[in-house]
């Protein structure tokens, strides 16, 4: 059904929100992209290749894109090998304590990014608990052995394990059980019911994880920063060196477009994908699964002893992190723990310590005025996109998208460059070094996401409730505040909620565009893992991980988790439908 | 009162409405009905300022209405969902308009009192979520808020549809009353043909757009004024080639049963069908031919049984009638039966499937439906 434009137009309240929008798509989506191209291949105004001539001579940006593509296809098969074995232990397989390793398994879903790098650096790096553990007795060893590809390989795996957690768990729920019984009573073993009915089943979501996957490895930040050493560097690391440096600006913007169109190529794929497949079982009222039995004795211990040594792979950071927010810095350096060295002294001064708490206080403003701003501008963008459909609204809504083709890195990197000096576009103020940008970006990248769960949410609302409305004598703006906006408002408050969340400990794109001044809490956790020692600037960086994990856990646990106290119904209206919040398509939201 | 006048009505490149003419009176209830997709729905959107029309105009009261928004035109809607506001209580669903037209809170509440005793509802009730409500329940709310702002008009879009059968068959009638109570001008849309017989005062029969026929439910059902309102109103048979050509026989034979023609479509309401056995006197009435046949099935439905009768001359095929369940032990599969059948009960039709002016005059005119059929 489309709606004639002239229809359109003669909404008052879609002519003030389309002119915010296409001068906002204009300013922010489109315009920085364009600068970018020409930093590249018209620096001085005429066509020009020297850009990507210089990146070609240049040996540490080749080995880079190197690092990068290789270090997207060993994750796309570590992740997925690791992944496919968590679901199946905790979700497929009869393996004891299943519940348990699950939630240890989850420990991945609120414990990501910048924090887990970091993380594992402060454990395993130089002077690291384990590393001081280990060095006590192998006294000869290599305090820098948790570095290089294999470290990056190690914890972006386990990071990038939580997509399986999230989706291939939802597809597996999703296999009809009655194929598989049929399966069984033909005479079918466990081993081949996985290989010729479950996995079959679910490979398409498999796929779309594996894309995804790669795409995390191919923009990776924090981890080949932090942990890469000086010889495993990626594009996007490579990409901040050079934008540091005027000299090198082009490069960094040529990088940048290197990693953009490899992710366009690759959502393409993934988008051509989830056209033509079938994620999930047809059958109506699939049969729950029933989880299966390893008949063969040693499979079923070898299964079970490599699910619990990956939970302990798992939980030991977080684990640690927890612990140790309770300690003094001395008394982890020295690796000797006892009654005495717990306290509360950390927590205190993040509380009490202006200057400590101000990181916390800056991504708590950031993330709570990004998450609202958008969620409030979409709500109407949203509406109006649903309920008018016609080419512009289609070209509007494909422009919108634009933050979810391309890289953050670059989006960040586009602002910075179009930004830099006056610009009429901007009514001639320069956003670069503003505390400002950094809200606008996380705006920018929020919307997508905001937009496409807010269309749902309203696709689930009647039309004929304003229809009802209006021959009840209410004006557009009173039925959308008296009518649509309360059904909406539960779902939008959760989408509000996991935008706060992720933005809250971001790390990629504050490195790009934040304010000196203004340093959101992931700079400041990366910039304590730069420390040669362990100081009480690391013991924070662990009582700031702790609340993080606090609040992402409570977040997901208020979005997703709650009993349904008022039944199904209610909670369906709350929290936008798991497959859809956590849709494998949303890169942004599970890049690392 | 309401009146469409050449009104058109395209989604895209399809003509939903096309050349739409129909004049409602004050108070009538009136009834649009016809099968899914005909367009009742978009004739009734359009009164209410839903749709657009493409060309044409809506009058209410003498005043053109064509393109007033929906909130100016006095109407009250109850729609097929009921589109209850599901954040809002009872009372603020009823309400609603009241408030968004600032109505004081006192009098809004004395209001939506008022009006929710009159539709049943009880102050307990108006407490509720309108989620907790049973169908039946939300339905009359829904009807409350509609009436609660007086509205000149009332538009129901098929409002029975969601509720089960035994629920819709009592509400037909609460509906009815409320609607002479309030002496209200009420545009009832429905698919059910027993919905629009019992309630309407006028009904216009509805076919791809196009309105068939408008008549009182009494003309509606007795003289069908087309092969589509007959074949969509009630149950009838339509007639093989071999049974209209004896019809017409003997309508030539007997004068008074007036003329056949053997060629057209015929049809013969299933009520109309007598069943007799063999041995039966054939009474009085010399109009009616009687066809030999053999029970091929029975359905019995408490009241009556229906029966399926092989008709045994050439080319007679299959008629269906019905016998009341009083005392007549009835016929089982295999009987033989004699089948009575009057030709002043056959309907017929020209090719077009519409009644000449000439056969529809004289069916007016004399008792015997039978229609001249044109060529
Ligand atoms: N907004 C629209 N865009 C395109 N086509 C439409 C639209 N609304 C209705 N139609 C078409 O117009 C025709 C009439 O639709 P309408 O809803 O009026 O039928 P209806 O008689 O109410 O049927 P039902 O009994 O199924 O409700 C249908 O063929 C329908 O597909
Ligand atoms: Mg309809």
């Amino acid at each position: 059904m489309s709606t004639s434009v002239r229809k359109m137009l003669r909404s008052p309240l879609f002519i003030v929100v389309a002119a915010v929008l296409l001068w906002f798509s204009a300013a922010f989506l489109v315009w920085p992209n364009l600068r970018l191209l020409g930093e590249v291949f018209a620096p001085d105004g005429k066509p020009s290749f020297r850009a990507l001539e210089r990146l070609g001579s240049s040996q540490r940006a080749m080995d880079s894109l190197r690092n990068s593509f290789v270090l997207a296809m060993v994750l796309s098969v570590t992740v997925n090998l690791v992944g496919v074995f968590i679901v199946l232990a905790t979700r497929y397989f009869d393996i004891r304590g299943a519940r348990f390793l699950y939630l240890g398994y989850a420990t991945t879903l609120i414990y990501g990014g910048i924090v887990q790098v970091a993380g594992y650096k402060i454990i395993y790096g130089e002077q690291g608990f384990v590393t001081n553990l280990l060095a006590g007795a192998f006294p000869e060893m290599d305090r820098a052995w948790f570095t290089g590809m294999a470290a990056v390989v190690f914890v972006m795996t386990v990071a990038g394990t939580g997509n399986h957690l999230l989706f291939m768990t939802n597809a597996l729920a999703r296999v009809d059980f009655q194929t598989i019984e049929a399966a069984r009573m033909m005479g079918a073993s466990t081993w081949r019911v996985l290989l010729t009915i479950v996995l079959p089943t679910i490979r398409p979501m498999l796929y779309a994880i594996t894309i995804l996957t790669f795409l995390g490895g191919l923009g990776a930040l924090a981890a080949p920063q932090v942990l890469g050493g000086t010889e495993f560097q990626t594009i996007t690391p490579m990409i901040l060196t050079f934008a540091n440096s005027p000299s090198s600006r082009d490069l960094a913007a040529t990088l940048a477009i290197v990693l953009g169109i490899s992710t366009i190529l690759l959502l393409g794929i993934l988008n051509r994908m989830e056209r033509g497949g079938t994620y999930f079982a047809v059958s109506k009222v699939p049969a729950a699964l029933k989880k299966q039995r390893i008949e063969n004795r040693w499979a079923n211990a070898a299964v079970h002893a490599a699910a619990y040594l990956l939970l302990a792979v798992y939980v030991l950071p977080p684990l640690l992190i927890v612990v140790f927010s309770f300690t003094s810095a001395s008394a982890i350096s020295s690796g000797t723990l006892s009654w005495e060295s717990f306290t509360l002294a950390n927590y205190e001064l993040v509380f009490t310590d202006y200057q400590a708490f101000w990181p916390f206080l800056v991504s708590i403003g950031y993330g709570a005025f990004a998450s609202l701003t958008v969620v409030a501008g979409m709500l109407f963008v949203a509406r109006l996109l649903q309920k008018y459909r016609n080419k512009v609204s289609a070209a509007i809504e494909f422009v919108l998208h634009i933050p979810w083709i391309l890289p953050s890195t670059l989006i960040a990197l586009g602002l910075v460059i179009a930004y830099d000096h006056a610009s009429w576009i901007m009514g001639n103020v320069v956003l670069t070094g503003t505390v400002a940008l950094l809200g606008i970006t996380y705006v920018i990248l929020k919307i997508p996401f905001t937009l496409r769960m807010l269309k749902a949410a309203f696709t689930g609302v009647p039309d004929q409730l304003e229809e009802a409305a209006a021959i009840l004598g209410a004006g557009p703006l009173t039925t959308f505040r008296l009518v649509l906006l309360p059904v909406v408002a539960p779902t939008a408050a959760a989408i509000a909620a996991l935008n706060f969340n992720s933005l809250l400990d971001d790390y990629d794109t504050a490195v790009f565009v934040s304010h000196p001044l203004y340093q959101p809490l992931g700079i400041v956790i990366k910039n304590a893992t730069a420390e040669d020692t362990l100081n009480d600037g690391t013991a924070l960086t662990f009582v700031y991980t702790v609340l993080l994990m606090l609040i992402t856990a409570t977040t997901m646990w208020l979005v997703y988790g709650r009993p349904s106290a008022g039944g199904r119904r209610k909670r369906a209206m709350a929290a936008p439908p798991a497959d859809s919040t956590a849709e494998p398509a949303n890169p942004r939201n599970q890049r690392n | 009162m309401i009146t469409y006048e050449n009104i058109d009505v395209v989604f895209d490149d399809f003509h939903a409405l096309p050349e739409f003419n129909l004049k409602i009176e004050e108070g009538e209830f009136f009834t649009l009905l016809g099968p899914s997709g005909c367009g009742k729905s978009t004739a009734l959107r359009t009164l209410a300022g839903f749709i657009d029309p493409t060309a044409g105009d809506v009058h209410i009261d003498g005043k053109r209405v064509t393109h007033l928004p929906s909130q100016r035109r006095q109407i009250g809607m109850v729609f097929q969902n009921y589109a209850l506001f599901p954040t809002m209580t009872v009372r603020e669903n009823i309400g609603f308009g009241l408030k968004v037209s600032g109505v004081s809170k006192a009098e809004t509440a004395r209001r939506v009192d008022e009006i929710a005793a009159s539709v049943d509802l009880d102050g307990n009730q108006l407490g509720k979520g309108v989620t907790e409500l049973s169908g039946g329940q939300q339905q009359r709310v829904a009807i409350a808020r509609a009436l609660v702002l007086r509205p000149k008009i009332l538009l129901l879009d098929e409002p029975l549809s969601n509720l089960d059968a035994k629920l819709r068959h009592q509400l037909r009638g609460q509906l009815k009353e409320l609607q002479e109570q309030f002496g209200i001008t009420t545009v009832y849309v429905t698919h059910d043909q027993d919905e629009a017989l019992t309630m309407s005062t006028r009904i216009a029969v509805m076919n791809k757009g196009r309105i068939e026929q408008v008549g009182t439910p009494q003309e509606v059902y007795m003289r069908s004024a087309t092969e589509f309102v007959c074949n969509f109103i009630g149950d009838v048979n339509r007639l093989a080639a071999g049974t209209v050509a004896a019809l017409a026989g003997h309508a030539r034979e007997n004068a008074e049963a007036g003329a056949l023609d053997a060629r057209s479509p015929s049809y013969l309401r299933v009520e109309k069908v007598g069943l007799h056995t063999p041995d039966d006197v054939v009474r009085g009435n010399g109009t009616r031919l009687m066809l030999p046949g053999t029970v091929l099935s029975r359905q019995y439905h408490g009241v009556y049984s229906s029966y399926r009768v092989q008709l045994a001359g050439r080319d007679q095929g299959v008629v269906k009638g019905m016998l009341q369940e009083t005392g007549h032990p009835g016929f089982a599969a295999g009987d033989p039966v004699l089948v009575g059948i009057d030709p002043a009960d056959v309907l017929q039709y020209g090719d077009a499937g519409a009644e000449t002016e000439e056969a529809a005059a004289q069916r007016t005119a004399s008792a015997p439906l039978v229609a001249e059929a044109s060529r």
